[in-house]
């Protein structure tokens, strides 16, 4: 039964320079107790389309054609009045964002009461009490306390349950739910999106999922509807668009995601250009400039949405039939490095930030132990990754290595470099001859006021080792080599997208040809077609100058895809180390497991039954520890002795360590099951 | 964890103060021995010099001079004027009548102030782009660019002299030194009006720009569109979600802006024959009596400190974070 | 602080509901380029210019300060008029404007419209000299105290903090009350007690700065800390800094005025703006109207001007900053 149904829709944003017409032309039907998932690259218009149904659009947004069919009333068309009293309602929304979605100044319980007061009268202790019961419903610890607390006395995982409670505190019949787990970890998101599964499947609720990424998509979505440029491109049952999609962009969105079962060195396909600007009026196919399968009908005609049956439709005029071919060759040839000789060698590593605190002199005397004790090694060639949740001390090792942050002890060793005796100037240079930084944020991490070519020449003035003429050389080589024309080096940072931004990056920490490259988060901030490009381009300076990688990232399959070697972090402290198949396919310690357990697979097939032995609870302070094992507190094996003894780095099996006292059997996990 | 926040800002206040009582020792006694030639006149012999110093413990070692300074101050001794007509009365004796009658007149007109400005900003926040909007920024940004003392001379001439609906000056003390701004305001409110608009305009060109900004910059978070999804009304997202959010900011506003509005204080006593600290210290600096506009800077400034103490302790108890965490 | 503007806020809105609002944005320019659109090659300055422009109450502002400044400076060499020789005008005291005084006489009866331009000299050139002061004390201290950060930076702050919970007026006339009034000594009281709120200002920005991902990126290169804040931190202020500039002159000279109003401007022979002000003022009553609305009007003006120029010029910056 269809319970929400989207005709035409077309909305714009007035702008001073033109309208932008964010969503052109979009249907979507939405049965009760269904699960539908928007999907695309950022811009393509899926905010915008869960906020055109709340009508909640920013005051130079506006619906300027289509109806919104709810209960057997155009929503479009409801006077404001009437639309309050279906917000929250009968339609509820989670946003993005829970850390800043959250009244910072009103108690939670208020908040969550405050729309059953609204939209059912209730007294005030009658909504309390309601406050509570949904509050239990997504599995709050301690629901009581939770009612007088404020915002910022929670993490961002229990914010958005609190935001979850909130949005069902009426019962309402769809749930819009804006990449609900975007900001939080994969083990948080795991039990997030548990959570609103149980409750749709209880409350029989519609559910439009909005996210970008295909894990979410494949795992928890009866039907996914794939948005480009303010158009549906594609519509189906989950299975179809994930093994027999149509349309050539979601083929290759999919093609261009890694895949946490990949082989290691596996070519992705990456989507060349960039969406079109929706300012602008656009001829044909929107995505006629990236299409391979592109003819002039494409360039001249818009493709009309057809219906290939079975509520499978698509927009396209030469149809594919199925996903793209996996180009195997690549990986071959990778498989052949064999890196033995250490290049990196770090030992009892520690960092520790001292906690400023609100007493009199701020002084705690408390400590962050960001890094506690690690001990590791990136051999000559290889990429080594290093993962982990957020905060668990990923960055401060990267920056550790770069000498951007003072070590509190242990020691970091590169091959062949003795800086002792040089003085502190003299022994920074040195130090970045050998090893560079690639940061995370392409927007910040280069300078707006310099030209890329001053950028990428900059460390070359640094050291001073080469003559004016062959830096000049040098910067068209490194422009030339990351897939810039030579013209770049007169332009500025703005006048780039991200992801040739990333390019600049790489370029510039190129251009000392250092031996190691630490790669922070290097394309996180990039959507799925950008990312492969980096990564691709990653892997082919890597084969052409014999570059070692440190690849720092929360994100399991870009690790998963680039990383001869991994390192698994944990609050400070480096819990796994060994050869990237083994630990992906036979993780030895409880935490790899569980994160594995919780990262959502992009293909339909394997994820659904992949799920359990799930971490629960929340990551604890890195200010106050656990004694003993620090992951005790969410281990499923965790005993006395984990509580009371530290468990030591031992060697499993040949080059694959493990700190755990009662490591898992290499046989029990999923992976050789299969 | 408030009262640890709380203490720590009465600390940071108390640093001020000692930094303060260390500028007014410092800039005098920068002039070192020329201040005995500057009070005895160029005609004393070097042995009246000598004298001088020695009686006022000039020629003590730096280190010294700044001990017995404190120590002074901690007795509430700012020390002796040098002003022919108060000749070595006690600082503390010339000044104090005047500490409260500047004190009244910020007060009221930083409440007016605040309220005015709130209320504007509140109005042009929500009508946004509105003709109400567009002229109050105007007007708003001329009041702002308006300097003190022309804004008096103005409300003067047009409320004075032309139209004479208010007199131009306050009546001044009596023979014996009284003079009471609460009762002087009782008996004669009109001579209080040309002043306290005066201040009050002063201050609300800057904090209604301040409110507009913030209610503006509240309107677009995201809690606000959370508030709007669960189906509040627009009063209610207004007063129940962002009103609060945005006038935090403006109650630390309030206290940074004490300091311009204890100068424009000074402006306006001067134009309307206020008797307060303002018009004190011109005529003190008019005949370069040290001591006493030193100890008048001094008093102004715990002024303001303790008004961004009270500043602080308001936004402590509004602000869950801080009242919680003692951190924003 | 900087606050939306409407423009901003409006921008912010739309932003604030597209995730990866940063990528769109880069489309655009994507996409301005891709067609030959020269906006994005426009180097910085030709577009701040644009943006400038654009707004024709801000060069009105600007046209309005030139034209004061070419007033007072070139002004005399056509207008001559004696300021100096009080024996001289001893004999036309408070005349209204008639044929040989355009604006009437003054209280020495000095010629208003040539001592407009004698006060104006004065008011500008130490307005203009204690701005510079106050710019390159603050900016230095600033950006200095930012960088360095740790315990030297909260100590130069805590002084900051000290020097702003002072009442300006109020240390204005202390320093005043001990050092006198010449001309060189007021510069340096105005220049020294002004820059203390833009040293809290330009701190920010350098802490700001110091840990974007460029700054550390320099250090990750060998590079130092004086190379960051040459090449890196400074350029990257110039927006703020010309802002403050306007403010600081605006301000300075404000001050000055103030002074001269309080009857602590510069002394005889020289005069400024405020001191006439202030003898326009006393005269005002027994109907001397042209001593007082003159220089209050021009004055008046003159200060608004610069605080829209200021204001636009805020507003560029950040719709620059929005811009790309
Ligand atoms: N400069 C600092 N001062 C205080 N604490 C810090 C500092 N830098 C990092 N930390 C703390 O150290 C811990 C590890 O931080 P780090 O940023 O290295 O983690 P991460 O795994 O890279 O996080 P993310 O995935 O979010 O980038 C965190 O608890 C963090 O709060
Ligand atoms: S219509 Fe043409 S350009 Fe568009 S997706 Fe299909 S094949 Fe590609
Ligand atoms: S040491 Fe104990 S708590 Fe830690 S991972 Fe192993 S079993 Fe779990
Ligand atoms: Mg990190």
């Amino acid at each position: 039964m269809t319970i929400l149904s989207i005709k035409n829709l077309r909305t714009s944003f007035a702008m001073r320079a033109a309208d932008v017409v964010a969503v052109d032309g979009v249907s979507i039907d939405i049965a009760a107790g269904e699960c539908v998932g928007i999907v695309g690259e950022s811009g393509c218009g899926k905010t915008t389309t869960g906020l055109s149904i709340m009508r909640l659009l920013p005051k130079n947004g506006q619906v300027s054609g289509g109806q919104i069919f709810f209960d057997g009333k155009d929503l479009a068309t409801l006077s404001e009045k009437e639309m309050r009293s279906v917000r929250g309602n009968s339609i509820a929304l989670i946003p993005q964002d829970p850390m800043t979605s959250l009244n910072p100044v009103m108690r939670i319980g208020d908040q969550i009461a405050e729309g059953y007061i609204i939209h059912r009268g209730a007294s005030k202790e009658e909504a309390r009490q309601r406050a509570l019961e949904v509050l239990r419903m997504v599995e709050m610890p301690m629901p009581e306390e939770r009612l007088n607390q404020f915002p910022h006395e929670l993490s961002g995982g229990l914010r958005q349950r609190v935001m979850i409670a909130m949005a069902l505190v009426c019962e309402p019949k769809v749930l819009i739910a804006d990449e609900p787990t975007t900001a939080l970890d994969v083990t948080i998101q795991a039990q997030i999106l548990d959570i609103l599964d149980g409750l749709r499947e209880k409350l029989n609720m519609a559910v439009i999922l909005i996210t970008h990424d295909m894990g979410v998509i494949a795992s928890r979505t009866d039907r996914v509807v794939v948005m480009y440029a303010g158009k549906v491109v594609e519509e189906a049952d989950t299975k179809t668009v994930f093994t027999r999609m149509n349309h050539p962009y979601t083929q290759a969105l999919l093609a261009s995601v890694p895949k946490i079962d990949n082989i290691t060195g596996g070519r992705l396909l990456s989507i060349p250009g960039l969406p079109p600007d929706l300012s602008k009026t656009i001829v044909g196919c929107r995505f006629a400039p990236r299409c391979t399968y592109a003819t002039d009908q494409c360039r001249t005609s818009e493709p009309a949405i057809q219906d290939a049956g079975q509520g499978h439709a698509f927009a396209c005029f030469n149809p594919t039939n199925g996903p793209a071919a996996v180009d195997v060759q690549i990986n071959t040839a990778r498989k052949a490095i064999d890196a033995t000789k250490p290049l990196l060698t770090v030992s009892n590593l520690v960092k520790e930030f001292p906690i400023r605190g609100a007493n009199i002199f701020r002084r705690t005397g408390l400590k962050v132990s960001a890094v506690a004790d690690v001990t590791f090694e990136v051999r000559e060639g290889e990429t080594f990754g290093l993962v982990g949740e957020s905060g668990c001390g990923k960055t401060t090792i990267g920056r550790l290595i770069t000498g951007l942050e003072e070590i509190t002890s242990g020691d970091i060793s590169f091959a062949g470099t003795n800086v002792d005796g040089l003085s502190k100037g003299a022994r920074r240079r040195a130090l970045a001859r050998n090893r560079q930084m690639m940061f995370q944020d392409p927007y910040a991490s280069l300078d707006p006021r310099k030209r890329v070519g001053d950028i990428i020449r900059e460390p070359l003035e640094i050291q001073k080792t080469l003559s004016r003429k062959d830096m000049d050389e040098r910067v068209d080589q490194l422009l030339h080599e990351v897939g810039l024309p030579l013209a770049a080096a007169e332009r500025y940072p703005h006048e780039f997208s991200g992801g040739q931004r990333q390019r600049v990056g790489l370029a510039r920490s190129l251009a000392l040809e250092p031996k190691l490259v630490i790669a922070d988060e290097p394309v996180s901030a990039l959507d799925v077609s950008i990312q492969a490009q980096i990564l691709n381009l990653m892997q082919d300076l890597q084969e052409a100058r014999g570059l070692s990688y440190i690849l720092i990232s929360h994100d399991l399959a870009v690790v998963r895809y680039i990383a001869h070697r991994i390192g698994v972090m944990y609050l400070g402290k480096l819990v796994e180390v060994g050869p990237a198949e083994e630990v992906f396919s036979a993780p030895r310690h409880h935490y790899t497991q569980g994160l594995l357990n919780a990262v959502p697979s992009a293909d339909v097939e394997g994820s659904r039954e992949r799920r359990g032995g799930q971490i629960q609870g929340e990551l604890p302070s890195a200010a106050n520890p656990p004694s003993g094992c620090r992951f005790r507190t969410r281990c499923p094996a965790a005993t006395d002795i984990c509580a009371n003894e530290e468990p030591k780095m031992q060697e499993i099996s040949n080059g694959h360590t493990v700190a755990c006292h009662f490591p898992l059997e290499a046989a029990v996990t999923i992976r050789s099951a299969q | 964890m408030m009262i640890g926040y709380f203490f720590r800002r009465i600390l940071q206040g108390i640093l001020v103060l000692i930094g303060v009582s260390f500028m007014t020792f410092l800039l005098p006694s920068l002039m070192g021995g020329n201040i005995a030639r500057f009070v005895l006149g160029p005609h004393a012999t070097p042995q009246a010099l000598k004298e001088f110093l020695h009686s006022h413990g000039l020629d003590l070692p730096f280190y010294l001079q700044y001990y017995h300074y404190m120590l002074n101050l901690f007795h509430g001794n700012l020390g002796f004027s040098t002003n022919p007509g108060t000749l070595d009365v006690s600082v503390w004796t010339v000044i104090y009548p005047y500490l409260p009658r500047t004190l009244w007149l910020v007060i009221i007109s930083l409440l007016f102030s605040t309220v005015i400005s709130v209320v504007i900003g509140l109005f042009q926040g929500i009508k946004r782009n509105s003709f109400f909007d567009h002229s109050m920024t105007f007007l708003i940004f001329l009041l702002y660019s308006f300097p003190a003392f022309l804004f008096s001379l103005v409300t003067i001439i047009v409320f004075s002299l032309t139209l004479h609906w208010f007199p131009p000056s306050i009546d001044q003390p009596t023979a014996n030194g009284f003079f009471s701004p609460l009762v002087q305001m009782w008996n004669y409110p009109g001579q209080f009006v040309l002043p306290l608009a005066t201040l009050t305009v002063l201050g609300i060109g800057g904090l209604t720009r301040f409110m507009r900004g913030s209610i503006l910059e509240t309107m677009v978070q995201d809690y606000v569109r959370t508030a709007r999804a669960k189906g509040c009304s627009p009063n209610r997202v207004l007063f129940r979600h962002a009103f609060r959010n945005a006038v935090l900011p403006v109650i630390t506003i309030l206290g940074l802006s004490l300091p311009a509005l204890f100068g424009g204080a000074l402006i306006t006593e001067r134009i309307f024959n206020y008797p307060g600290m303002g018009q004190l210290t011109v005529a003190s600096t008019n005949v370069r009596d040290v001591p006493v506009v030193m100890g008048l800077t001094l008093m102004v400034t715990v002024a303001t400190v303790l008004g961004n103490l009270f500043a602080d302790l308001g936004i402590a108890i509004a602000d869950p974070r801080i009242r919680l965490t003692g951190k924003r | 602080m900087t606050f939306p503007t409407d423009w901003e806020a409006e921008k912010m809105a739309v932003l604030d509901n597209q995730p990866g609002h940063e990528a769109a944005l880069d489309a655009l320019h994507q996409a301005a380029n891709a067609a030959g659109d020269v906006h994005g090659t426009e180097r910085m300055w030709q577009q701040m210019l644009r943006l400038f422009v654009s707004n024709k109450l801000a060069v009105a502002s600007l046209v309005y300060v030139i034209a004061v400044v070419l007033f007072c400076f070139v002004g005399p060499f056509f207008y001559h008029s004696n300021q100096t020789d009080a024996s001289a005008s001893i004999f036309h005291v408070n005349l209204p404007p008639q044929k040989g005084f355009p604006l009437g006489t003054d209280y020495m009866g000095f010629d208003i419209l040539g001592r407009l331009m004698f006060a104006g000299q004065s008011s500008l050139e130490l307005g203009f000299l204690a701005a510079i002061i106050s710019l390159v004390v603050g900016v230095g201290y600033g950006v200095f105290s930012g960088y360095v950060g740790g315990w030297i930076d909260s100590l130069l702050m805590r002084f900051v903090d000290v020097m702003l919970s002072i009442p300006g007026l109020f240390l204005l006339l202390a320093t005043i009350s001990l050092f006198g009034r010449s001309k060189v000594l007021l510069i340096l009281v105005l220049g020294l007690t002004g820059w203390f709120g833009d040293a809290r200002l330009l701190r920010g920005e350098a802490i700001a700065l110091r840990d974007r991902e460029f700054a550390q990126a320099v250090r990750a290169m060998g590079g130092g800390s004086g190379r960051i804040i040459w090449r890196h931190i400074l350029p990257n202020t110039v927006s703020t800094m010309m802002t403050v500039s306007t403010f600081a002159l605006a301000g300075s000279i404000l001050a000055l005025t103030s002074l001269g109003f309080l009857g602590l401007g510069i002394p005889l022979p020289e005069t400024d703006w405020g001191t006439m002000i202030q003898f326009g003022s006393d005269n005002f009553q027994i109907g001397c109207w042209w001593q007082v609305y003159p220089v209050c009007g021009l004055f008046l003006v003159l200060i608004i001007s610069f605080n829209y120029i200021g204001d636009a010029m805020r507003d560029m910056f950040e719709v620059r900053l929005r811009e790309r």
